[in-house]
């Protein structure tokens, strides 16, 4: 048997059971879920609106506001 | 005082309970959309007119905003804030539908702003910076 199986296969162990890695990526999939609806219903509302709008090239003028 | 006839008070009562029905209520949310999404498209060509002209700005929060120096016409005042009013009352509600938080959706909103300004449109970036696209 290779001298390096055994702590290999422990670590895998450890990393299968391990429950951490659903905790850490559970709210990214939840956080990532809403950002989309969030886009695509912003979608929805201003689609229209956005299609409508002229995409005529805005000339150098003002500078914003502090 | 009159007795109330029994018809008419159970009408009464069915009227008031078909007003607060989830029906009605599912009802009035796309007529309410559709009312500010009226309202916003007959904005749209002064608004347009006013970015171009360097005028307007949109900010990080998915707002217009007066540039610095420019002047501010009584019209376009009253149409930046009846518009930036009708983008609160949106963004709340998709807030609202999403459990999410109405400056997440402005700021989400600002970024598709950005992404399909015209060149020359003054913008906001995410560090609070102005640029002309």
């Amino acid at each position: 048997m290779k001298p390096w199986l055994l702590p290999g296969l422990l670590l895998a162990g450890i990393a299968a059971g391990n429950g951490c890695v659903r905790v850490k990526t559970e709210p990214i999939h939840i956080t990532m879920d809403v950002n989309l609806r969030i886009q695509r219903d912003l979608d929805n509302f201003f689609g229209d609106l956005d299609q409508a709008a002229p995409r005529t090239p805005a000339p150098a003028a003002n500078q914003p506001e502090p | 005082m009159r007795p109330i006839r029994p018809p008419l008070l159970l009408a009464a009562i069915a009227l008031l309970l078909a007003a607060g029905s989830p029906a009605t209520r599912a009802q009035q949310g796309p007529a309410e959309a559709a009312v500010l999404k009226q309202r916003m498209a007959e904005r749209l060509p002064p608004l347009t007119q006013w970015k171009a002209q360097g005028i307007l700005g949109e900010n990080n929060r998915g707002l217009l905003e007066f540039m610095a120096g420019a002047a501010r016409q009584p019209a376009a005042e009253k149409a930046v804030a009846a518009e930036n009013a009708d983008r609160l009352a949106v963004y709340g509600k998709i807030a609202r539908k999403n459990n999410s938080t109405a400056e997440a959706v402005g700021k989400a909103r600002a970024q598709q702003i950005a992404a399909q300004a015209p060149p020359g449109s003054w913008l906001q970036d995410a560090t609070g910076d102005w640029r002309q696209k």
